[in-house]
């Protein structure tokens, strides 16, 4: 086998073809990545980019520090919600754009809208609609009787968390509608008309079809949706900047806090690690209940 | 007593219109086929019956119930889909639970049945597996397994054995013939195989454009093609359509063309065009009063195909496969009167003419 020279030849393109991959890949994610890592284990003061070595001292910080785990807390609880709101409305609006409705192109353009806005525009959009003075959210309440006040709807909690939850779900949602909808579009409709014949009811048909047809794709998105909301910076630092004081402040708020603010790197990047590890855990978990269902599913 | 009824039965789809207007008794426990060509619209009226389509104008009954506003669940019927459409996530004993399990039918006696109809249709080993694992013909068996469960008063079966290779087909229609014979129900089979339509029905209902063109036992469709749509269809390879014309002869008629002259007992008149059917098994090569020319020989094994040319057009002649015929020779020949039909030129419609050859 390999004393073949055609085999040796091919082995040579291979590696040939594989090289500029990899060294994108080392340049762009592994540099990145050790670099973060190294950082991790100095106190780096930013201007000046000097520091001395900590060993785990920033990890040993932030394990006792309240703001941590706060911040951790913050940002599961954020992409917990906004993430299953995405699903829900995301889902539900594909079910119905996929429907033979009147002016359904039209509609499927405008629904994709909040996606394509500008994060920055879209906050302050949405900054203006939730003001507590001349708000138009508070306006229409009030005019409603649904409250007696104006709410503050971005510096007080539990408003703060909700509000960037739900534009949050709001701005993204769209994308799960793209993703389910064209695997909808590929659902034979004979399955339907079995299913009709069989005595399956809408609901039912909903159940016992559709939903498991859309779950690979649901696997997918939900696993991208995780990990960008997990991430998510602009939307919420332009929305409450973490307030108030750090009652919205998400893991990369933080490491934004303490490379700019504090002008801390080093914390920053122990910071940026921490978060790394957690959302490494969480997809190796996720990924591994996700391909049981599945091998099950195909037994 | 009529299990399945059409009245006046209408589909259009915007301007194209499906089927035209279908009437069309089916009786219980009959085996029918729906043939025509591909576009005719035996899907469509299928589906109708089925309560996947609705009729534009008509009534449709199944029993003594009409059901144009029954839901398709609720009808009665069970269907087999030319693709199969098994439940993909679902194991084949799920798949042929699932329409008991809708009906609110317990495991227990839902488990009895899948095994009852697995023994049936030899799916015992399979029931754990998920359709991408089968073969077409496992899948179809499972098919036809979700349909038997619910012991429906008519099964519908568009195409269901097209996907499978020829053998396979061959094996599945005697299946059918024989589950059909063991259950005693209604079948309605869509096919636009001949073959399939002939051997399994006890009628056949053939349909050309959105229309009903006849609608009786295989046999008496072959014999009596009730117009030239049918004439031309049934049979394999097809009947020759010659075009002629009735001429005066002596105190009769005669069926005049070029090459060809027979004697018209009663029925037509003078001047009538009409065309000749004569089935490639119906003309006799090697003697007779008329002369053929031979274009192509096709021997086949069991028989021999000749193409020959009957006063210049091409005509089809089942011969046997022990006598040799020279390309371009000049063949005399003669035809099997008793067996030989005539249609109205201009409308088409069969006409019961009594043929001889001529006195010689
Ligand atoms: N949903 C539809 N919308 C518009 N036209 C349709 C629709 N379904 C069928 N037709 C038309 O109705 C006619 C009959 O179609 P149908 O499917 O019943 O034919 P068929 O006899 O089953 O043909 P095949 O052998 O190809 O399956 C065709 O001309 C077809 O184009
Ligand atoms: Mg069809």
């Amino acid at each position: 086998m390999s004393g073949n020279p055609l085999d040796k030849r091919y082995a040579v393109l291979g590696a040939m073809l594989i090289a500029p991959t990899v060294l994108v890949f080392c340049a762009v994610i592994v540099y990145p990545l050790v670099s973060a890592l190294y950082l991790s284990l100095f106190t780096i003061f930013t201007p000046t980019l000097r520091g001395s070595f900590v060993g785990l001292g920033n990890y040993a910080y932030l394990v006792n520090s309240p703001e941590f785990w706060r911040s951790l807390w913050n940002t599961l609880l954020w992409t917990i919600c906004t993430l299953a709101l995405q699903i829900v409305f995301g889902v539900a609006a594909a079910l119905m754009l996929h429907q033979n409705i009147v002016f359904r192109s039209l509609a499927r353009s405008l629904i994709l809208f909040p996606y394509f806005v500008s994060t920055v525009v879209a906050v302050l959009v949405w900054r203006w609609l939730f003001n507590d003075l001349y708000g138009v959210m508070n306006h229409l309440m009030l005019m409603a009787g649904l409250i007696k006040m104006p709410l503050d709807w971005l510096g007080s909690m539990p408003n703060a968390m909700i509000s960037i939850i739900l534009v949050g779900a709001w701005k993204y949602f769209p994308f799960v509608v793209i993703a389910v909808l064209a695997r909808l579009q590929t659902i034979p409709d004979a399955l339907y008309e079995a299913a009709k014949i069989d005595g399956a009811g809408a609901w039912s048909r909903f159940v016992d079809i559709t939903l498991p047809q859309l779950r690979d794709v649901l696997v997918v998105v939900v696993l991208l949706r995780a990990i960008w909301d997990f991430k998510e910076f602009d939307l919420i630092y332009l929305l409450t900047g973490g307030g108030p004081i750090i009652a919205t402040q998400t893991l990369p708020l933080m490491v934004y806090k303490d490379a700019f603010g504090l002008n801390d790197m080093g914390r920053a990047s122990a910071v940026a690690v921490s978060m790394m590890l957690v959302m490494l855990s969480f997809m190796v978990l996720y990924l591994k209940l996700a391909g049981r269902d599945e091998r099950e599913s195909q037994r | 007593m009529a299990d399945v009824l059409f009245q006046k039965v209408r589909k259009a789809f915007g301007s194209a219109v499906a089927v035209k207007s279908l009437d069309l008794a089916i009786g219980s426990g009959e085996f029918v086929s729906l043939l025509g060509p591909s576009g005719c619209g035996k899907t469509t009226t299928l589906r109708m019956l089925a309560g996947l389509e609705f009729p534009t104008e008509g009534e449709i009954r199944i029993g003594d119930r009409v059901v144009n506003a029954v839901p398709p669940g609720q009808r009665d019927i069970a269907m087999v889909f030319q693709s199969y459409a098994l439940y993909p996530h679902m194991s084949v004993a799920e798949n042929i639970a699932y329409p008991l399990k809708k009906r609110g039918i317990g495991r227990a006696e839902r488990d009895a049945k899948v095994a009852s109809v697995a023994a049936t249709l030899q799916l015992g080993a399979l029931l754990d597996r998920k359709p991408r694992q089968l073969s077409g013909g496992q899948q179809q068996r499972v098919a036809l397994g979700r349909a038997l469960v619910r012991d429906p008063k008519v099964f519908l079966l568009d195409e269901p054995l097209s996907n499978l290779d020829a053998k396979l087909r061959a094996h599945m229609r005697a299946e059918l013939i024989e589950l059909h014979r063991k259950l005693g129900k209604t079948f309605i089979y869509v096919t636009h195989d001949q073959l399939e339509a002939m051997t399994m029905s006890d009628r056949v209902a053939v349909m050309h454009e959105g229309d009903l063109q006849q609608f009786g036992a295989p046999m008496q469709v072959y014999e009596k093609p009730a117009n030239l749509f049918v004439a031309g269809f049934i049979g394999s390879p097809a009947m020759n359509l010659l075009a002629g014309v009735l001429e005066p002869s002596g105190s009769g008629l005669a069926f005049v063309r070029q090459g060809l002259r027979l004697a018209v007992g009663d029925g037509g008149q003078a001047g009538q065009k009409v065309t000749l059917g004569v089935r490639p098994e119906d003309i006799a090569l090697g003697s007779g009063p008329f002369v053929a020319t031979v274009r192509i020989v096709e021997p086949t094994g069991h028989e021999t195909i000749v193409i020959a040319d009957i006063g210049g057009q091409s005509a089809i002649v089942r011969v046997q496969p022990d006598t040799a015929y020279a390309v371009g020779s000049e063949t005399p020949f003669a035809v099997r009167t008793s067996r030989l039909h005539a249609f109205d030129s201009v409308t088409g419609a069969r006409l019961d003419l009594a043929f001889a050859l001529p006195a010689s």
